[in-house]
């Protein structure tokens, strides 16, 4: 089965249990309300086993009164940047069993937004604009008595206003 | 093919270095069109009449010297319209009017271009009989 037969399955399966749900959606909030942040050795690594990470990786986000409390800063990796091709328990969100996810995961799925970094920066685009403009004038007036033409005599016609009386003859 | 490519890139260019030697395409040419024709020239007629282009409402930038083939095209459009292939006969006229008309610019052009390359030759030579 390939890729995105996997996450057009794994989407119909969420939304069809969605659906044959028959009561609403309870979410407790306690339940996923990180803990107080860390300050001992102790507290850490209690902390890290209970988000699923090694004690060298855990890093909570700084205590400044945001309310992340002890859960983990995973960087800013969004799920478009992990690899496609991996066997994922959840496609969808590109995650295992048991894998923390980002802070910020709802804004970051790969059909949202992308945190990876442009192959073109803002500022070589806007440098490539003005350079193709000042390249185009500068041509211009390099080559503006260089026409091209095609070697005809300008059409005769006969005996008109513009003309008056002149004549016209054949070869 | 070749040849006509390679005179065609030719011609402007030559028109870059020396732009005495090269004529208009714009202005009308400047020597006389009698000189160097001992016999003279055949005018060149318009067989229809300004009358014929007011009532066949021929545009001025088609009053040239193929008038009276148009309005024999336009005619027959007219008369068998829509069975527009009746009037091959007179489109092939026309167009054939047409290139012959392109032909005598380019001839024009070629003249102008020689006449204006020996008046070129004569002032050197002029010049270099002064010193």
């Amino acid at each position: 089965m390939n890729r995105l037969a996997l996450v057009r399955s794994s989407i119909l399966f969420n939304q069809a249990r969605a659906f044959s749900c028959s009561k609403p959606n309870l979410v407790f909030g306690k339940d996923f309300k990180p803990g107080p942040y860390p300050k001992t050795e102790a507290e850490r690594i209690a902390a890290a086993k209970k988000y699923g990470l090694k004690p060298e990786d855990y890093e909570p986000y700084p205590d400044n009164g945001f309310g992340f409390g002890d859960y983990p800063n995973l960087g800013s990796v969004s799920t478009d940047m992990k690899s496609d091709w991996g066997d994922y328990d959840d496609p969808y969100l590109k995650r295992n069993y048991g894998e923390p996810i980002n802070v910020t995961q709802e804004q970051i799925t790969a059909d949202k937004v992308t945190l990876a970094k442009p192959r073109v920066s803002f500022s070589q685009i806007i440098f490539w604009f003005v350079f193709g403009g000042f390249a185009y004038i500068g041509l211009n007036l390099f080559l503006w008595d260089k026409k091209c033409f095609v070697p005809l005599a300008p059409k005769q016609y006969p005996r008109n206003a513009l003309n008056g009386e002149e004549k016209h003859y054949k070869f | 093919m070749g040849s006509s490519t390679s005179q065609y890139i030719l011609t402007f260019t030559e028109s870059w270095t020396q732009p005495n030697v090269v004529p208009s395409v714009v202005d009308k040419p400047k020597h006389d069109p009698l000189e160097g024709f001992e016999s003279g020239r055949q005018e060149r007629v318009r067989k229809a009449t300004d009358e014929d282009l007011y009532w066949a409402k021929i545009p001025p930038n088609r009053r040239d010297y193929c008038a009276d083939h148009l309005i024999e095209y336009q005619r027959c459009r007219k008369l068998n319209y829509p069975f527009l292939s009746e009037c091959e006969h007179y489109k092939h006229e026309w167009d054939h009017c047409q290139n012959e008309d392109t032909i005598s610019r380019m001839k024009e052009f070629e003249r102008e271009r020689r006449l204006l390359k020996r008046d070129e030759r004569k002032r050197l030579s002029e010049e270099t009989a002064m010193e």
